[in-house]
């Protein structure tokens, strides 16, 4: 018998939200990254993404209805949140969730020449804590960040062969 | 879950020097199911066997040939396989999912949500509202 450690990924919230809303721009990619890496690396997601993910979805759900002419009553937004709960339940059960910690904070801190933005600076942080081998996102800002390795979701399946 | 237990300790004469343990026996406590203890008993029963016997003759098998039977590692292999499965399945299932809850429950288009440019979403999101203001600002 052999032990085989798994690398680690991060996965950013706006790969999640892309599978979720399955987006014409981003979906198919989100989609194959999530399938192929699943059960081939450790898929890492922080708590803070998981608010992110039911918050956003939440804003973006409400906008799509009142766009469609549709009005956001009472019965809506229960089931709107009904959405968000579920794909919140989902990203938990496909990533293990990881959160920030007092060292996080204070390393997200010394990465401000880095990275402009806080919370960004923080989801680099959690990442270099968990020993992420990249984070996955369609963020460009994030991207340009060291000294976490940041991928487009293919550019992951390609550079792990996943 | 039940205690498995061996046939008992033979002490060993008290020696001089490296002490000698071929042939001594020992005594192994593992936990199993006690459902799956009575059922497996009754098969090696029916065999002519038993747990002592078994045991031992897996240990052998892993002393000799450095590794566990197969049909171990198969198990771990399946299990895994009917893991990822499961998985693939919740991704599949999750997919979009929130427009046809919306087309089934408010009767919106599922089209309306999926064609959502980036642009419009990061204006929608919190998180894409404040990097959109940092790249303001960083312009």
């Amino acid at each position: 018998m052999s032990i085989v450690v798994k690398k680690g990924i991060l996965v950013d919230e706006s790969v999640w939200l892309a599978l979720c809303l399955d987006l014409n721009e981003r979906g198919e990619e989100a989609y194959q990254f999530l399938t192929a890496a699943t059960g081939k690396v450790n898929l890492y997601v922080t708590a803070t993404c998981l608010q992110d993910v039911w918050n956003d979805l939440c804003h973006v759900l409400r906008h799509v209805v009142t766009v469609e002419g549709g009005v956001v009553d009472d019965r809506i937004e229960a089931l709107i949140a009904s959405i968000a709960w579920d794909s919140v339940a989902f990203v938990r059960d496909a990533a293990t969730v990881i959160t920030a910690g007092p060292v996080e904070a204070e390393r997200a801190e010394m990465l401000k020449d880095l990275q402009a933005d806080y919370r960004e600076a923080l989801l680099v942080a959690t990442a270099e804590a968990c020993r992420a081998s990249c984070i996955v996102t369609f963020e460009d800002s994030l991207r340009d960040c060291l000294p976490v390795k940041c991928l487009k979701p293919l550019d992951a399946v390609r550079a792990f062969g996943l | 879950m039940e205690q498995i237990t061996g046939e008992g300790v033979e002490q060993a004469p008290r020696r001089r020097g490296r002490p000698r343990t071929r042939g001594i026996t020992t005594q192994m406590n593992v936990r199993v199911d006690k459902d799956l203890k009575v059922r497996g008993d009754e098969v090696l029963r029916s065999m002519g066997s038993n747990p002592t016997d078994v045991i031992s003759r897996l240990w052998s098998y892993v002393v000799r040939t450095g590794r566990v039977p197969d049909f171990l590692t198969d198990e771990e292999r399946e299990a895994q396989a009917r893991e990822e499965d499961r998985l693939n399945r919740e991704i599949e299932d999750a997919r979009g999912r929130a427009w046809r809850m919306l087309a089934d429950e408010a009767g919106i288009a599922e089209g309306a949500g999926r064609s959502l440019s980036v642009a419009d979403l990061q204006a929608l999101c919190t998180a894409g509202s404040a990097r959109r203001a940092k790249e303001v600002a960083q312009s």
